[in-house]
C-alpha cells in the first residue's frame, strides 16, 4: 500500500513534466480560433488576433478563414503567415531552433529542481536517533516537562492525522532524565 | 515648494534618519535613539499622508500646473476618476506604494513587540523605504510643476476610467507593500539568530498574499467587463508580474508550517521570502521601465535601472548574510519517510516553485531573444497555458493528499482509511463526466483532482467534527461550530482551498468550452445559440458627461420567453479621439454570454459573441478564497521552540 501510494506520489509530481513535454501537433482539421488565437495582432497592441478590435486582425482573422477554406493544413496556414509578415505574426515562437529553449527549459528546471530535492532529501534523512530524540521532545511538550512552548497564545493547530505512533514509555523517561542530570 | 513637494522631501530625511538612530541604538544599546527613531517613523507615515492628501487635493481643485495632474486629469473627468487618477500613472503610483509602506511601518511599531527582532527590522525597511523616496523625490516625482498653467489637461485614459481600476491598483499595491515586512523580518532574523521571525510574519504574509489575490481577481474583472477581448488572464507581462509572488508566497505559507512544527526549512523559507520580495521589485520594474511591450505598462522611465540596481544589491545582500550565518540556523532534519504530510509539503513547493520558473522564464523570454538574436518575440497565452495548466493540475491533486496524510510517516492504516473514499467517489465521477461527453483529458484531471480534493477536506471535517461530538458530548451544531471556531488556522485553509477548487473549475471550464463568434445583424434580425435567441433591436446614442456612446439594442429570449435587454455600445472620448468598446456580460448562472461591438453600420451591427461557461463558479471561488484566507488571519498561532534554540 506503501509503495503504491509512493508511485502515486511519483505520478503526481510527474504530471507537469510529462503533460510540458508533450508538445501538440498541428491538428488535422484546422480551426480559425485556434490558428488566430497564436497570431499576434499587427496593430502594435500585444493582443492576440483572436482578440483584437483592429481593422488589421480582421483582416488576418480573414485571410486564415479562407486558407481554411481552400482546405489548407495548420501548418501551411502559419508558413503562409509567416512568408507574409514575418516570423513577428507569431504570438508565441515555435517549438524550433533557438525557440526550442522556451519550451524545453521549465521541464528541464522542473526536473533539475525534483533531483535536487530528491538529493537533499536523502542526505538529510532522519537517523533512528535523531527520530528518537525528536520523539522524546515531543513527549516532554505534551506533558509539559520541559521549556518548549513559548508564548503561550491560544492556538488552533487542532490536527487529528498525525502519525499515531506511541511515545514516550517510562523507560525512555528514565533514560532521559538521567541525561539531564 | 508646494506643500506635497516639501512633504516628500522631509519624509525622506526622516526616513534616512530613523535608519541612523535605529543603528545607533542597536550599537549603542541606548534606548533614546530609538524613541527619537519611533517618533520619525510616525513622522514619515504622518508627512506622507499629507503629501498624499496633497496630490489627491490638486486633482480635485484640477490644479493643472501640476504636470501629473495635467496628464492624467481634465476638466470634463467625474470626481470618481478624478480620485483614481492619483494612481493612473507611474509617479502616483509610487507615491501611493510609499505611503502604504510607511503606514505598514508605523502599525509595525506601534504594535510592537519593540524588540531587537522590529528594531533591526526597522533599520531594513527604512533602508528600503529611503530607496523609494529617493526615486521619488528625484526622479518620479508627482508634484512637479509646469512654467505656466495650461486650461485643460490631457485627461484620463478612456479603459482606466472604470470602477474596476479604481480598486484594482490600491489592493494589489497593499499586497506588493506588506510583503516588504516578511522579507525585513525574515533577514533581521537571520542576522540575529533568532528563528521568532516566522511567527511574527504570519499574519503580515497572509494580509499581503489576500491582497495581492485580490487585486489580481480585480485585474481580472476589470479586463472581463471593461475590456473587447472577452476573457480575463492574458498572460501579459505585468499581469504575470504580480502572479509571480503569488506564487511564491503560496508556496511560503505551507513551508511555513513545516518550519513551525518541525523547525526545519529555514534556510528554504528565508529563500522563498528572499524570492518573493525580488518578484515584487522585478514586477514593478516590468511595469515602469517599458523593458518588455505590455498593454499595462507605464512606458519607458528613467527608474529601470535603479530597479535593477536595488534587486541586485537585495540579492547579494540576502544570499551573503544566508551565507554567513548559515551554521547558526539550526536547521532540522525534517524528512523521515517518503510517505509522509512533510514530503507533500515539498512537492507542493517544488510544484509552486517550478511555476514561477516558468512564468519568469516566459516573461523574460523576449529580452533573451533580443540579447541574442537581436529581435524581441512575443511570449503569448499559448505558452503560458501549456506549461501552467499542468501545474495547476497537479496541485488540485496535491491538494487533496495534503490535509490527510500523517506528519512523519503515514501508516498504512491512515492510507486506508483517509484515501480509499475520496479516491473511489473522484474516480466515479469522472467516469460519469466522461460518460457524458467530456472527453477532454485536461477537463478529466480537473474532474479528478476537484472532487478528491473536496472529498478529503469534507472527510477530514467530518471526521473531527465527530471526535469532537463524542469527546464533548455535544449536539452537531455545537461540535461543528466548537471545531470551526477552535481551528480557524486549519479550516481557513480548508475554505481557501474550496475556493481554489471552485476557481480553478471557473478557469477550465471557461477555458476549454469557450465558443465565439463573430455575428453580423441587421435591425430585425436575430441569432441563436442554445435555448436563447437575441434579436436585435435597433440602435441608440447617448451623451454622457465626457463621452457619446453608441448603443446596440439586443432583446434575449429564452425558449421564447423574453428574459432581458441587452445593449453593448462603443464609446467615444472627444477629448482623446478615442474609441472605446464597452462589452455587455450577460450573466447566467451556468455561462456568460459576453457581447462586443465590433463595428456599426446603417441599420446593422457586426458584434463578437464569446459564450463562456461558469464564470459565475470562477468569482464565487475568489469570494470563497478570500473568506478562507480572513479566518485563517483570525487564527493564533503558538510559537513552539526547542529546547536549546532561541
Amino acid at each position: 500500500m506503501k509503495r503504491t501510494i509512493a508511485t502515486i506520489h511519483v505520478i503526481i509530481i510527474m504530471i507537469p513534466v510529462l503533460m510540458m513535454l508533450a508538445l501538440p501537433a498541428a491538428g488535422d482539421s484546422p480551426d480559425v480560433v485556434e490558428i488566430t488565437s497564436n497570431l499576434k495582432c499587427q496593430c502594435g497592441c500585444t493582443m492576440i488576433v483572436t482578440d483584437c478590435n483592429c481593422q488589421e486582425a480582421a483582416d488576418i482573422r480573414d485571410e486564415v478563414g479562407a486558407m481554411v477554406k481552400q482546405g489548407m493544413s495548420s501548418k501551411q496556414i502559419i508558413n503562409e503567415l509567416k512568408s507574409t509578415y514575418g516570423n513577428e505574426i507569431l504570438a508565441t515562437p515555435g517549438k524550433t531552433g533557438f525557440d526550442l529553449s522556451l519550451w524545453i527549459l521549465p521541464g528541464v528546471g522542473v526536473i533539475a529542481g525534483g533531483l535536487l530535492i530528491f538529493f537533499v532529501l536523502n542526505r538529510n534523512r532522519m537517523s533512528e536517533d535523531e527520530v528518537f530524540e525528536m520523539e522524546y521532545q515531543e513527549y516532554r511538550e505534551a506533558t509539559g516537562s520541559g521549556e518548549a512552548t513559548g508564548s503561550g497564545e491560544a492556538t488552533g493547530s487542532g490536527e487529528t492525522t498525525g502519525s499515531g505512533r506511541a511515545i514516550g514509555s517510562g523507560e525512555e523517561k528514565n533514560w532521559l532524565s538521567e541525561e539531564e542530570k | 515648494m508646494d506643500s506635497g513637494q516639501l512633504s516628500i522631501t522631509i519624509a525622506l530625511m526622516l526616513s534616512v534618519f530613523t535608519a541612523v538612530a535605529y543603528t545607533a541604538g542597536i550599537i549603542t544599546r541606548k534606548e533614546h535613539y530609538f524613541k527619537s527613531g519611533t517618533i520619525a517613523v510616525y513622522l514619515i507615515a504622518a508627512f506622507i499622508t499629507i503629501a498624499s492628501i496633497s496630490l489627491l487635493m490638486a486633482f480635485i481643485n484640477r490644479d493643472f500646473q501640476n504636470l501629473y495632474v495635467a496628464m492624467y486629469s481634465s476638466r470634463d473627468l467625474p470626481l470618481f476618476y478624478t480620485i483614481s487618477a492619483f494612481w493612473a500613472g507611474g509617479n502616483g503610483s509610487l507615491l501611493l506604494w510609499i505611503w502604504l509602506i510607511s503606514l505598514f511601518v508605523a502599525i509595525l511599531v506601534y504594535r510592537g513587540p519593540r524588540d531587537d527582532l522590529l528594531k533591526h527590522s526597522v533599520v531594513i525597511l527604512m533602508a528600503i523605504q529611503t530607496f523609494f523616496l529617493y526615486l521619488l523625490v528625484f526622479l518620479s516625482n508627482p508634484f512637479n510643476r509646469l512654467d505656466f498653467v495650461p486650461p485643460d489637461g490631457q485627461g484620463l485614459n478612456p479603459l482606466l476610467q472604470d470602477p474596476g481600476m479604481v480598486f484594482h491598483p490600491p489592493t494589489l499595491f497593499v499586497g506588493y507593500a506588506g510583503f516588504f515586512i516578511p522579507y525585513a523580518f525574515a533577514m533581521a532574523g537571520l542576522y540575529l539568530g533568532n528563528g521568532d521571525w516566522i511567527y511574527r510574519i504570519r499574519r503580515w504574509t497572509l494580509f499581503s498574499w489576500l491582497f495581492l489575490s485580490l487585486g489580481n481577481i480585480f485585474g481580472s474583472y476589470w479586463a472581463y467587463t471593461m475590456l473587447n477581448w472577452g476573457g480575463y488572464w492574458a498572460w501579459d507581462p505585468v499581469e504575470n508580474a504580480s502572479f509571480m509572488p503569488w506564487l511564491t508566497a503560496t508556496a511560503f505559507f505551507h513551508s511555513f508550517m513545516i518550519q513551525e512544527r518541525k523547525d526545519g526549512m529555514k534556510v528554504w523559507n528565508i529563500i522563498l521570502i528572499l524570492l518573493t520580495f525580488e518578484l515584487v521589485l522585478l514586477g514593478t520594474l516590468l511595469t515602469r521601465s517599458g523593458i518588455i511591450a505590455s498593454v499595462h505598462s507605464f512606458g519607458q522611465s528613467e527608474i529601470g535601472p535603479y530597479f535593477i540596481g536595488m534587486m541586485a544589491a537585495v540579492l547579494v545582500g540576502s544570499i551573503g548574510l544566508l551565507i554567513w550565518k548559515y551554521e547558526s540556523l539550526d536547521n532540522r532534519k525534517i524528512y523521515e519517510s517518503v510517505v509522509s504530510r512533510e514530503v507533500s509539503f515539498i512537492a507542493n513547493n517544488w510544484i509552486f516553485v517550478g511555476a514561477t520558473f516558468a512564468v519568469i522564464w516566459g516573461t523574460l523570454y523576449p529580452i533573451v531573444s533580443e540579447a541574442f538574436r537581436g529581435y524581441k518575440v512575443m511570449v503569448g497565452p499559448q505558452f503560458f497555458n501549456q506549461v501552467n495548466v499542468p501545474f495547476a493540475l497537479a496541485l488540485i491533486i496535491l491538494m487533496g493528499i495534503c490535509p490527510l496524510i500523517g506528519w512523519r510517516k503515514a501508516s498504512i492504516l491512515n492510507l486506508k482509511r483517509s484515501y480509499t473514499y475520496p479516491a473511489a467517489i473522484s474516480f466515479f465521477l469522472t467516469l460519469v463526466v466522461l460518460l457524458l461527453g467530456g472527453n477532454n483529458i485536461y477537463i478529466l484531471i480537473l474532474v479528478l483532482g476537484c472532487v478528491f480534493a473536496t472529498a478529503t477536506h469534507v472527510l477530514d471535517s467530518a471526521r473531527n467534527v465527530k471526535h469532537q461530538q463524542k469527546t464533548h458530548k455535544e449536539g452537531i451544531l455545537h461540535s461543528t461550530w466548537h471545531t470551526f471556531r477552535d481551528n480557524r488556522r486549519t479550516y481557513g485553509g480548508y475554505v481557501a482551498h474550496l475556493g481554489m477548487v471552485l476557481l480553478v473549475i471557473g478557469i477550465g471550464a471557461s477555458s476549454v468550452y469557450s465558443q465565439t463568434e463573430s455575428v453580423s445583424m441587421h435591425s430585425g434580425g436575430s441569432y441563436s445559440v442554445g435555448a436563447y435567441t437575441f434579436v436585435m433591436t435597433g440602435f441608440d446614442q447617448e451623451q454622457l458627461e465626457n463621452k457619446v456612446e453608441n448603443i446596440v439594442q439586443l432583446d434575449a429570449y429564452k425558449n421564447g420567453k423574453f428574459i432581458e435587454k441587452i445593449t453593448p455600445s462603443q464609446l467615444y472620448y472627444p477629448k482623446q479621439d478615442m474609441d472605446v468598446v464597452k462589452p455587455w456580460v450577460w450573466k447566467r448562472p451556468l455561462s456568460d454570454v459576453h457581447f462586443t461591438v465590433q463595428s456599426i453600420g446603417s441599420g446593422s451591427a457586426t458584434m463578437k459573441v464569446k459564450i463562456l461557461p461558469l464564470m459565475n463558479v470562477l468569482w464565487y471561488g475568489a469570494y470563497v478564497v478570500t473568506l478562507g484566507t480572513i479566518i485563517a488571519i483570525t487564527a493564533r498561532v503558538k510559537i513552539r521552540r526547542r529546547r536549546g534554540a532561541q
